[in-house]
């Protein structure tokens, strides 16, 4: 970069300060947690954790990873999030591909875009949902939490705005070296829109990595339950005020540490995955060179 | 394959003579078009419209185990209960006050982040503010609503720690109405700007650098090219975003009001859903659910509608 | 276009029928497999086999039940490869009585758990065999004609024992029974939740000063824990009371009904309305919210929380929050359930427990838990109805002793060895295993001494009998090291001194337990009122104490509760009262 006036150093310095301290301000809250995570009962339970673990220990941990069945929703939580990511993004793609293209030339596509609108808007509820998510036999599959809600309609629109602002002439070339649609979209549109792409399949990961509720609904067992459904199992405390309190219980309402370290051990995959995301949004690519 | 192909190479050739072989251009033209697009209808048509059909049970006295033919219906019943409820139009004031200051913020905000963000040189300070900001997107409300409690005590939390060096009083601020609904516009957008900010990023990146370049050959500083390259070019993206979130005007998020809310502020704090919440936490009433859903979604539809037009009228654009 | 629309449609109602014939398919294979599947001879054997051997029956060949429960996991529930679904308790079951049980599904909130019934119902799906209900859904299952009358059942499978403990809480029935036939069988809790005062008696000591017995002293006490430094640490930084108000003054801890207590028996609920109802002179049931001796408990209070006595954040914590802040040390006085010994105030300082203290008049008064947990249901499919009696009889006659037919000796004083209880010098051991001198092999959890594995009860709540287990908190505090003679006792004997000890002061005041009388279902105005008038209840009932009104805006409350349906909830309780005494 080459500014080098003296407003644009003031300003630099001032940008790099404040975007400092936000940063900071959102991460404090998870370095919490993982304090009270490292710290003894006790002090979790009198709320005494600011931002360093008070009486340390690692035992948390060791319960968390020593527990097969967490891990075992750690597996499934993946195997869900790659599998509805995967799928999702390709019905995305494929639609919004479809859509992107201006009203003249293909007839219909408004019609079809009110028509994905409107789904998104209106949905019927609960007990229709379920119905037809059993009675199309995903009942208790991994799929009842994939298929029934690939059809993202924020990402196709959001897709669709990026596909149309690539350059013209990036279609008309392939369309003059003979490829059609398909081979448009598959190799050369999705290896342009690169930043979308790695936007939108991120935006899908985490809701599939948080979603719970289906997990709960559609599925039988806590054996089968992907993570984030598996942690409302620990996580959530009950109200009492109309069930009993079993004084045996009460040393596990009590493990504020294991759930803390339950918390972040659940979001660490998905922090994992960022960064290999983020070059596309960071640096992006230069279209320049593909149209060349 | 060679459907394909012979489908694509018509395109080139200008479709011509009588209305027949027209209509089969036309449809080797677009038919792959169309197929690209089977999957994600009949997606929606099975999971998203026929579901949609449940949506009768707002007209009706659902009961489960009479299902959908044999309950009794009650016409615009749940709707008048909805609106005569004493609190009710309280309810949908607060829900519009709180969401609309929400959309507003939760765009301006990851804009002016996602710009401000670009002018940072250093690679390594970019990548982890990103990283670090995008962080409280992953803490859910049950978590931070104890969190939050803390922050904000009126005994010795941060925050009022922070106000008293300042020499100012401390505020109660999870029991006024007021600053309660400042306290939830701004820790969602806390929470949320740093993801938000991620599409906004994808745009900017997106642009044609030699746009900048000529641009800086013509001798525009770098604000002049914020305000002429980047924002025009992230445009769209902004009107697209905002126009989807007006679509949910009357969800001014459950999870966190729930967490957060008390008897002190229900005055001001209290949203369609933990309304419909409390109503149901007796009894399942769906049908009730199902109406005020639906009313939600009217008012989506209406406003994304509106915005639609607005857009297509005044700047020519088309946002799906 | 057109064309194109007819396509669209073509496949929305394919895709339509096709939902369609599944329902009814669906629909009809559950009818066929479940209807009519025990033909006479089979039951009447079956019936046999409990009736003519009740403490050692068992199903040959084995019979399945059925079920679908709550389950929110733990660390330290099940021994390594063990769960919910699979355990010493289950595979015990399936060995020695023939009953194998299976799970149609387990969710971990009791909401979501509602939701999923609700939901097989709205598909015409098959029920689970055995169904946990509270009056809600119980209501529901009834009305939809889903589950199957007891009685009969009832008069032939239960014990002499367990028919006297119904008997004696009749009003237990109240809510799942319909025509005279009882569809539910509740499930109690152990009544062991009463609140008691607790206290940091260290505090006390540095103060010089006593546990307050009378109003006045109490209120004096506030004062000083607020305003005289008890912790010596040199800064004004603590309260006198620790308590919740987000719900109403009565919760499950940090609870006020003690407060309430020292000036009527009429306890305030914010949670739900079919609590708290007492009967005035009249023989009539009167709603502790709008007794006007309220007024009183609403002045005090806020006469405490002008001077800072309350935590001023009281409005706005749960009962967790506020446990909170008494284990951080910051209040002196939060009242709650004698186990709070062990969360929260374990290794929180020198918290103590003392009785309530009395009121003005010399009132004393705290709130009962409801007496039923949550009803279980038969799904009237269900093909074996002694078995589910079979069993229940004979965990429930753990309780009994000899007497009950269903007395199993082999479980009389623990339930599984190695899991809840070990062996020791020919004694039974549950808890405490280290100080007992138990080896460390032996140890339920070889390396954890504080370790054991309860029962996770897959068709029932642990049966508690009311009040029972008092007697064994009494043996237990007298001596810790009491032999086990029956599984209460084993329950009770891995609590802690302290428990123990705050478990005396509680039953020191059992007399003073205010009961709620009305144990019918919601009422009709109840299911259409109730949020309206908690919301009511709950912002007038804080902004009293919070200054924000007067008190004499009680009042005015209590005016608009009535106009608001309250009065019609007090006539439709009153009808129900009325019609229950018959």
């Amino acid at each position: 970069m080459r500014f080098r006036s003296p407003a644009y150093t003031v300003f630099s310095i001032l940008n790099y300060t404040f975007i400092g301290i936000l940063s900071i301000c959102c991460v404090l809250p998870l370095i919490h947690i993982f304090a009270v995570s490292l710290s003894s009962k006790a002090a979790a339970t009198a709320n005494i954790v600011n931002f360093w673990p008070v009486g340390f220990t690692l035992d948390a941990y060791m319960q968390t990873l020593g527990n097969d069945k967490f891990l075992q929703a750690l597996m499934i939580g993946i195997e869900r999030t790659v599998l509805g990511t995967a799928i999702s993004m390709t019905i995305v793609v494929m639609a919004a591909y479809s859509l992107s293209k201006s009203n003249d030339r293909f007839k219909g596509r408004n019609m079809y875009s009110w028509f994905f609108i409107f789904m998104m808007l209106f949905n019927g509820g609960l007990i229709p949902t379920y119905l037809v998510v059993s009675n199309t036999g995903l009942y208790d599959t991994i799929w009842a939490l994939v298929i029934p809600n690939a059809v993202n309609v924020w990402n196709i629109i959001l897709m669709l705005n990026f596909f149309r602002n690539l350059p013209a002439e990036l279609e008309e070339a392939a369309l003059i070296d003979g490829a059609g649609h398909l081979r448009t979209v598959f190799s050369i549109y999705i290896w342009v829109s690169m930043p979308a792409i790695a936007t939108l399949s991120l935006f899908t990961m985490v809701i599939h990595w948080n979603s719970w509720f289906d997990g709960i609904i559609y599925l039988t067992s806590s054996d089968k339950y992907p993570l984030s459904s598996f942690l409302q199992t620990i996580v959530v405390q009950d109200n009492f005020a109309q069930t009993g309190v079993d004084p045996e219980k009460l040393e596990q309402i009590s493990n504020r540490t294991v759930k803390a370290s339950q918390i972040f051990i659940g979001a660490l995959p998905i922090l994992i995955v960022y960064p290999f995301l983020q070059k596309y949004f960071v640096k992006g690519i230069v279209i320049g060179s593909v149209k060349g | 394959m060679n459907k394909l192909d012979t489908g694509a190479a018509s395109t080139s050739s200008v479709p011509s003579g009588k209305k027949a072989s027209r209509a089969a251009s036309y449809w080797k033209r677009t038919g792959m078009l169309h197929v690209l697009l089977l999957p994600a209808v009949i997606i929606a048509l099975i999971y998203g419209y026929t579901p949609m059909l449940g949506i009768v049970i707002a007209f009706q006295e659902y009961e489960p185990w009479l299902g959908i033919r044999n309950s009794p219906w009650v016409g615009l019943e749940h709707f008048e209960y909805l609106f005569n409820y004493p609190d009710s139009l309280q309810v949908i004031k607060n829900t519009l006050i709180i969401s609309g200051m929400k959309i507003v913020f939760q765009l301006i905000v990851p804009v002016l982040f996602a710009l401000l963000l670009t002018e940072i040189a250093k690679s390594w300070f970019k990548r982890a503010a990103q990283t670090l900001v995008y962080l409280p997107h992953f803490l859910s409300w049950v978590i931070l609503g104890g969190i939050f409690v803390d922050i904000l005590s009126i005994r010795g939390g941060l925050l009022n720690r922070f106000l008293a060096v300042l020499g100012i009083d401390p505020i109660f601020f999870l029991a006024n109405g007021d600053w309660f609904r400042i306290v939830l516009v701004v820790s969602d957008v806390w929470k949320e700007f740093g993801f938000s900010t991620i599409i906004f990023l994808a745009a900017i990146v997106s642009i044609d650098p030699s746009l900048y370049e000529a641009a800086e050959i013509d001798g525009a500083n770098r604000w002049k090219q914020v305000l002429h390259i980047s924002l025009p070019s992230i445009l769209p993206i902004i009107i697209v975003v905002g126009t989807l979130s007006l679509g949910r005007v009357l969800d001014a998020g459950f999870d966190q009001v729930f967490n957060l809310y008390n008897p002190l502020v229900y005055e001001k704090g209290d949203i369609i859903d933990t309304f419909v919440y409390r109503i149901g936490l007796l009894d399942a009433q769906f049908s009730f659910a199902t109406a005020v859903g639906l009313f939600k979604s009217i008012v989506g539809f209406i406003l994304i509608v509106i915005s639609y037009r607005l857009a297509y009228k005044l700047a020519n654009y088309r946002i799906f | 276009m057109l064309k194109k629309g007819s396509k669209l449609s073509l496949v929305f109602i394919l895709a339509l029928s096709g939902v369609l014939t599944a329902c009814s398919n669906g629909g009809q294979s559950d009818n066929g497999s479940s209807a009519n599947g025990a033909n006479t001879g089979n039951s009447n054997r079956a019936e046999s086999t409990v009736l003519d051997n009740p403490a050692n029956f068992k199903f040959d060949p084995p019979v399945t039940i059925r079920t679908a429960n709550t389950f929110a996991e733990n660390q330290n529930d099940f021994k390594s490869g063990e769960s919910f679904e699979d355990n010493m308790h289950t595979r015990w079951m399936r060995e020695t009585m023939g009953i194998d049980v299976q799970f149609d599904f387990v969710v971990p909130k009791w909401e979501d758990y509602k939701t999923k019934i609700r939901l097989l119902l709205a598909g015409k799906k098959r029920l689970p065999d055995v169904i946990n209900t509270q009056t809600d859904l119980a209501i529901d299952l009834i009305n939809a004609n889903a589950v199957m009358p007891l009685n009969e059942h009832m008069d032939k499978y239960l014990s002499p024992e367990m028919k006297a403990l119904y008997d004696k809480y009749p009003q237990a029935f109240a809510p799942v029974t319909r025509d005279g036939k009882i569809y539910g069988l509740p499930e109690f809790f152990a009544m062991d939740e009463g609140p008691v005062m607790w206290v940091r008696a260290d505090w006390l000591e540095n103060l010089g000063m006593k546990a307050p017995t009378t109003l006045d002293e109490f209120s004096e006490l506030l004062r000083a824990f607020t305003e005289d430094d008890p912790d010596r640490n040199g800064a004004n930084d603590t309260v006198g009371l620790a308590i919740s108000l987000i719900d109403g003054p009565y919760n499950w801890m940090a609870t006020g009904d003690p407060i309430a207590g020292m000036f009527s028996d009429h306890i305030p609920v914010g949670y739900n309305m079919q609590e708290f109802w007492t009967e005035n002179e009249n023989g009539e049931l009167e709603f502790g919210t709008i007794a006007p001796e309220q007024k009183t408990f609403l002045q005090q209070m806020h006469d405490w929380m002008k001077a800072g006595y309350i935590d001023p954040e009281a409005g706005i914590k749960d009962p967790a929050k506020a446990g909170e802040m008494a284990a951080s040390g910051k209040a002196g006085i939060i009242f709650g359930p004698y186990w709070m010994a062990g969360w929260p105030l374990k290794d929180a300082g020198g918290f103590k427990a003392f009785p309530i203290p009395a009121g003005p008049d010399g009132n004393v008064g705290r709130g009962e838990k409801a007496l039923v947990a949550n009803y279980k249901m038969l799904n009237k499919d269900f093909e074996h109805p002694e078995a589910y009696f079979a069993y229940w009889g004979k965990i429930y006659a753990t309780n009994f002793g000899e007497s009950d037919p269903y007395f199993d000796e082999s479980i009389a004083k623990g339930w599984h060895e190695g899991y809840d209880y070990v062996i020791h010098d020919g004694q039974v051991v549950g808890g405490k295993y280290e100080e007992r001198g138990v080896p460390e092999e032996k140890w339920p959890k070889p390396g954890d001494p504080t370790v054991g594995y309860s029962v996770k009860w897959p068709i029932t709540n642990t049966p508690f009998v009311p009040y029972l287990i008092d007697a064994s908190l009494e043996k237990f505090n007298n001596d810790p090291n009491a032999e086990i003679n029956n599984w209460t006792d084993g329950q009770v004997a891995s609590q802690n001194a302290e428990q123990l000890d705050a478990a005396m002061v509680r039953i020191s005041q059992n007399e003073q337990a205010v009961f709620n009388l009305f144990t019918g279902a919601p009422t009709k105005t109840m299911l259409a009122k109730q949020e309206m008038l908690l919301k009511l209840m709950k912002e007038s009932y804080l902004k009293i104490i919070y200054g924000d009104e007067p008190i004499e805006y009680f009042d005015e409350f209590v005016d608009q509760w009535k106009k608001s349906g309250g009065e019609d909830i007090i006539k439709e309780v009153n009808e129900w009262y009325a019609s229950s005494k018959k």
